[in-house]
C-alpha cells in the first residue's frame, strides 16, 4: 500500500485515553486490562505519520471528553504530528455528527478542507 | 498591579533600604532555605521557588531558570488544625491593601493564609511602572514554590490549598491555573491547587495554554476596570465553560481596577503601563512576546483604580461561599480517575444519559441514514475481511473517473451501532465529488479490543499486510473498480472511531507495532 495512502485524519468526540474507560461502567462490557487500555490509546502512541489531523469535540460534551481530544492534539504536536483541536460550541455527543448531514456545515467544511 | 501612594521619594528611600536590606545577606541563599517545615512555623519564611521563568538571551521569550528565594507571611486561624489555606499572591505594587485586607476574613473563616512576596527576594519593590522588569507570568512558578512549601507544614491540609491573586498576582493566578503550569511545576504525586481565585487580572494577552485550566478558576472584576477591563476575561471564561471547565466571572457593577483596595480613594495613576487596549495572541505562554511594534502601540500609560465599597462587600460574600463550595472535604469518598469517583467518572462517560435527547438523535440518525441509502448511489454490504462483522458500504457521487475517498468509522463504545446508523454522512461528502465508504468491523464482545483495532484496519481496505494474508484483503485497486482513488483517502471517525482511524494511521502498521511512549 502506498504509505501516504491517508492524506488526512478526523477524530470526532473521539476516546484517545482509555484508562477512564476501563475505570468506569463501560469496562463491564469492555473487560479492558491496565495493559489493555495502554496500548491501545492512542494519547500513548506515536504517529508514525506526520499527516494533518483535525480533532473535534463539542462545547458541552463535558470535562473528560474535552481533556480527551486536548490531550491527544498536545501528546502528537510533542511528536511533531499536525494536529488542531477544534471544539464547536454548543454541541453535545449526538448534535455534532448532525453537523455530518449537509455539505455546507463547519464540520463538513473542515473536512472537505483536509482533502 | 494595586498602588502605593507614597512619594516617590519614599519610593525611592524606600527601594534603596530594600536594595541594602537584600545585599546584608538577608534574602539566606538557596542552600539555606528549609526544604520543609515543622508544627511550629509560621510568619515570615523564605522559600524556594518551583524553579523560575527567566528571559531568554533576546529577550523574546520566557525559559526555565533556576529556583529563586522569595518570601511569605505564613499566618493561621485559632485552632490546631489542619487547615484549608488560602496562598495570596500580590499585586504591581507589591504587597498592599488588598493582600492584607482578605488576610484576617479568610483566617476568620477557617483558612490559613499565606501572603506570598515576589518582589523582597528579588529587590524588587514595584513593577507597575515598568511591566518588563517582572510579568505576571514569571510568578507562576512562586505559587507553585509556595503551595510545595506550605504543604509540609503538618497544620496545613494539603488536599484543599487555593491560590488568590490580585492584579498582576491575577495574570500569575490564571497562569498558574493552566494544566500546562500544573505539569510543569507540580512533581509527579504531589498536591496541586484546588480551586483558583483571580481578581482584576489582564486577560488581553491569549495565549493557547489558558483554554485548560487544571482546577475551578472564579474570576472577580470591576465593569468599569479601565486598566485590566472585563470584556476579555468575560471571553475566556466563555471559552473555559464552553468546553465543559468549571470557571465562572463576576463583573462587579460600576467598579473600577482595585474595588476591594479599602479606603483607596478614586484615583488616577498616570505612570502605569496598560495593556489594556491590547488583544493579543501569542503563540505560547512562554512567548515568544511581540515587540513593542508589533503591539501595534496597544501598550499605553495610565490607569484609574478605585475602592468600591458594595463590590467589595459582595465580593467578600462571593468568595466566601466560592471557597466553601470548592473546598468541601471529599469525606470517604474514592477518587478513581483524576478528581472522579467512580459515580462522578460513569456520569462523565454516559452519553446517553447526560444528553436528554440521545434517543431522538439515534432515531434522527437511522431515518437519515435510510433516507441516503434509499436515493444515493451505493453500493451495500461489500465484505472486506473474513469476519462476518467486516463489510463496508460505498456511496459514490455523480460522474465518472477516480475519486477521492472519505472513510467514515463509526462510534458506539467498542460494542454498539452500525454502519447503517451513518449511511447519512455521505450526504456531507457527495456533493463535493468525494465518495463515501462507511465501514463495520467486529464488535465487542465478539472480539476483544486488542483484535478489533488492529484486524479490520484501514490497511486492509488497502493491501495485504504481511502476515495476514490468510484473509486476503481487498486491494486498493477494489476502490477503482467501486469509482474510488485511494491516493486521496481521508479517514475520519467518531468516538470509539477516533481510536480506530488513528491507530490504522498509514505506514504505522498495527498498533502493536507501535512503539508506546
Amino acid at each position: 500500500m502506498p504509505p501516504d495512502l491517508v492524506k488526512a485524519g478526523c477524530g470526532i468526540s473521539g476516546l484517545y485515553d482509555l484508562d477512564p474507560i476501563r475505570l468506569c461502567y463501560l469496562n463491564d462490557v469492555l473487560g479492558l486490562t491496565p495493559a489493555t487500555a495502554r496500548r491501545n490509546s492512542p494519547v500513548e502512541l506515536r504517529p508514525s505519520t506526520a499527516r494533518p489531523a483535525l480533532i473535534v469535540v463539542g462545547g458541552s460534551e463535558g470535562p473528560e471528553y474535552f481533556r480527551q481530544s486536548q490531550d491527544l492534539v498536545s501528546a502528537w504536536r510533542t511528536h511533531g504530528a499536525p494536529c488542531e483541536l477544534m471544539s464547536m460550541a454548543g454541541h453535545d455527543h449526538f448534535s455534532i455528527m448532525g453537523e455530518l448531514e449537509h455539505p455546507d456545515s463547519q464540520l463538513s467544511r473542515a473536512i472537505l478542507a483536509q482533502m | 498591579m494595586t498602588l502605593f501612594r507614597g512619594e516617590a521619594r519614599t519610593r525611592w528611600l524606600l527601594r534603596f533600604a530594600l536594595v541594602v536590606f537584600s545585599f546584608a545577606g538577608c534574602a539566606p541563599a538557596l542552600s539555606d532555605v528549609k526544604p520543609a517545615l515543622s508544627e511550629t512555623d509560621s510568619g515570615n519564611l523564605w522559600f524556594a521557588s518551583a524553579r523560575s521563568l527567566v528571559r531568554s538571551w533576546d529577550q523574546s521569550r520566557l525559559v526555565l531558570g533556576a529556583p529563586v528565594v522569595i518570601s511569605g507571611e505564613l499566618r493561621f486561624p485559632p485552632g490546631a488544625g489542619p487547615f484549608p489555606a488560602v496562598i495570596l499572591a500580590h499585586g504591581c505594587g507589591g504587597i498592599r491593601t488588598p493582600e492584607l485586607g482578605w488576610g484576617p476574613l479568610l483566617r476568620e473563616w477557617g483558612y490559613a493564609t499565606f501572603v506570598v512576596d515576589s518582589f523582597r527576594g528579588r529587590g524588587l519593590t514595584e513593577v507597575c511602572t515598568n511591566a518588563r522588569t517582572l510579568t505576571g507570568i514569571q510568578r507562576i512558578p512562586d505559587a507553585y514554590g509556595a503551595l510545595r512549601i506550605i504543604a509540609t507544614h503538618p497544620r496545613i491540609d494539603t488536599r484543599r490549598v487555593v491560590l488568590m491573586g490580585f492584579s498582576h498576582g491575577g495574570i500569575l493566578t490564571m497562569g498558574a491555573s493552566t494544566v500546562w503550569a500544573k505539569e510543569t511545576f507540580v512533581p509527579a504525586g504531589q498536591s496541586a491547587f484546588r480551586a483558583f481565585v483571580a481578581f482584576y487580572p489582564s486577560c488581553n494577552f491569549a495565549y493557547p495554554e489558558r483554554q485548560r485550566i487544571s482546577a475551578p478558576v472564579r474570576i472577580h472584576t470591576g465593569e468599569l476596570d479601565d486598566w485590566t477591563p472585563a470584556g476579555p476575561c468575560v471571553s475566556l471564561a466563555e471559552i473555559l465553560k464552553g468546553s465543559g471547565q468549571d470557571a465562572t466571572i463576576t463583573v462587579y457593577p460600576a467598579a473600577h481596577h482595585g474595588f476591594d483596595s479599602i479606603g483607596l480613594t478614586f484615583l488616577y495613576r498616570p505612570d502605569v503601563d496598560s495593556g489594556a487596549a491590547c488583544n493579543l495572541q501569542l503563540a505560547s505562554i512562554l512567548g515568544p512576546f511581540p515587540s513593542i511594534r508589533e503591539t501595534g502601540g496597544c501598550l499605553r500609560k495610565g490607569a484609574t483604580v478605585a475602592w468600591n465599597p458594595d463590590a467589595a462587600q459582595q465580593a467578600r460574600r462571593n468568595v466566601r461561599a466560592q471557597l466553601a463550595e470548592l473546598l468541601q472535604e471529599r469525606g470517604t469518598m474514592t477518587l478513581v480517575f483524576r478528581g472522579y469517583d467512580r459515580k462522578a467518572l460513569d456520569r462523565e462517560y454516559n452519553n446517553r444519559e447526560k444528553v436528554p435527547d440521545a434517543q431522538v438523535w439515534l432515531a434522527r440518525y437511522a431515518r437519515e441514514s435510510e433516507r441516503a441509502r434509499r436515493e444515493l448511489t451505493a453500493r451495500l454490504d461489500v465484505a472486506y475481511g473474513s469476519h462476518p462483522g467486516e463489510t463496508l458500504d460505498v456511496f459514490l457521487p455523480a460522474g465518472h473517473g477516480p475519486k477521492p475517498v472519505h472513510v467514515f468509522i463509526h462510534g458506539g463504545y467498542w460494542h454498539r451501532l452500525d454502519k447503517a446508523d451513518f449511511s447519512f454522512v455521505a450526504h456531507a461528502f457527495l456533493p463535493a465529488g468525494v465518495a463515501v465508504v462507511v465501514i463495520n468491523y467486529a464488535l465487542v464482545p465478539t472480539v476483544d479490543l486488542d483484535e478489533l483495532v488492529r484486524v479490520p484496519s484501514l490497511h486492509r481496505l488497502g493491501v495485504p499486510e504481511r502476515d495476514e494474508l490468510r484473509r486476503r484483503p481487498r486491494s486498493h485497486h477494489d476502490f477503482r473498480t467501486l469509482g474510488g482513488r485511494p491516493p486521496r483517502g481521508d479517514a475520519h471517525g467518531n468516538g470509539l472511531g477516533g481510536v480506530r482511524w488513528i491507530a490504522t494511521r498509514p505506514g504505522q502498521g498495527r498498533l502493536r507495532d507501535q512503539r508506546p511512549l
